[in-house]
């Protein structure tokens, strides 16, 4: 179903405000992953979302809304890198910087647990998200933050399956290598996949 | 190992990610669950994508500023408000035609100041002869035909002026 177009926006406001109340958080969590910091996560939402907004009478009732708010700022972010030219360009052929693991020596309690849910992890991780360029991080965000299928994704960013397929691996095996000795150390422990 | 096993890596590699996605299926997802099972370089290669995806996926739940929410609302709000027309806003396809055809009334009416008639004071018709002989003076009575007429009053003629035969 969709909402007649000549709506008043006044009258859409209670309902587009609530749908981004029941999503806020995931949302944000796929800002602040795609931006890489909290101002310009911040700043990359409300653009979304006034974007989303102003185009809300054009959204499907019975449709996911957050799928839908995820590809307008997944766009809107693509855009606004391509823009700003400040994305990283690599390819297979450049070996990624590796990442400093000494912090894990520090840490000597061998829980896995612990291990995850400390901060340090945190920003190795995003760093090499941030490594990879606007397009493959948008592809890795909505798969393994957000758990899109390939297909779903696809259509989010009006690319191939096959095409998701290509830079997911790409982006993958980039954080692979820039992660290596974490992933490669005998306490970390993620979801029952043990290393080593 | 298998001594054959380089051969198999070099095929199965590239499938551990539609491996661990679960996009493999029947035989292909067999050939490669089965060389898993032989060949640790793989399976330790499966294990740091299977950890990579994982700790992508636990990554903590941000926070945006205390005020971010509120202040997103009222931008909404803001948005609302600017382009939600008034109860006597025009759109612009009807407001210019309207104002078009005001400023014409306006103008037909004579309302408008530079398309109003002056009011001046009555001025008295005289015969064209007595205002000249009036305001100006003649040069060159001689030639009738050709007379010129000079101002008189406050403006006083700087010179004279001759015309053929008057000169000097």
């Amino acid at each position: 179903m969709r909402l007649p177009r000549r709506q008043p926006d006044a009258e859409l406001r209670p309902a587009f405000e609530a749908l981004v109340s029941k999503h806020h958080a995931q949302l944000f969590r796929a800002a602040y992953r795609l931006a890489g910091n909290l101002d310009d996560a911040e700043d990359l939402l409300q653009e979304a979302l006034l974007e989303a907004y102003q185009d809300f009478r054009r959204f499907h009732l019975g449709t996911r809304f957050d799928r839908w708010v995820l590809r307008i700022m997944t766009h809107t972010y693509i855009d606004r890198q391509r823009k700003r030219r400040v994305d990283t360009s690599w390819s297979l052929d450049s070996p990624p910087e590796g990442i400093d693991t000494e912090y894990l020596v520090a840490d000597g309690s061998g829980d896995p647990q612990r291990l995850i849910e400390a901060q340090r992890l945190e920003e190795p991780v995003q760093r090499a998200l941030d490594s990879l360029s606007s397009e493959h991080r948008a592809v890795v965000v909505l798969s393994d933050i957000e758990g899109m299928s390939y297909e779903d994704i696809a259509a989010t960013l009006h690319i191939p399956v096959g095409t998701v397929r290509s830079r997911l691996h790409r982006a993958r095996e980039r954080m692979r290598q820039m992660l290596a000795p974490l992933l490669r150390h005998p306490g970390l422990r993620v979801d029952g996949h043990a290393t080593g | 190992m298998q001594p054959d096993s380089d051969q198999v890596c070099i095929k199965v590699r590239p499938q551990l990610q539609d491996f661990l996605d679960g996009r493999l299926h029947g035989g292909a997802e067999r050939t490669v669950s089965e060389h898993l099972e032989c060949c640790p370089l793989c399976h330790r290669e499966l294990a740091e994508l299977a950890t990579l995806v994982g700790l992508v996926g636990r990554l903590r739940q941000p926070a945006p500023s205390p005020d971010y929410w509120s202040r997103l609302y009222s931008r909404l709000e803001q948005a609302t408000s600017t382009r939600r027309p008034g109860p006597f806003t025009l759109r612009p396809v009807v407001l210019l035609p309207a104002l078009a055809a005001l400023a014409l009334a306006l103008l037909i009416a004579g309302l408008l100041p530079h398309a109003a008639p002056q009011q001046t004071a009555a001025v008295p018709l005289v015969p064209l002869q007595s205002y000249l002989s009036e305001h100006f003076y003649v040069a060159g009575s001689q030639a009738p035909n050709r007379r010129v007429f000079l101002p008189a009053g406050n403006t006083p003629p700087a010179r004279r002026v001759y015309l053929g035969d008057d000169g000097p």
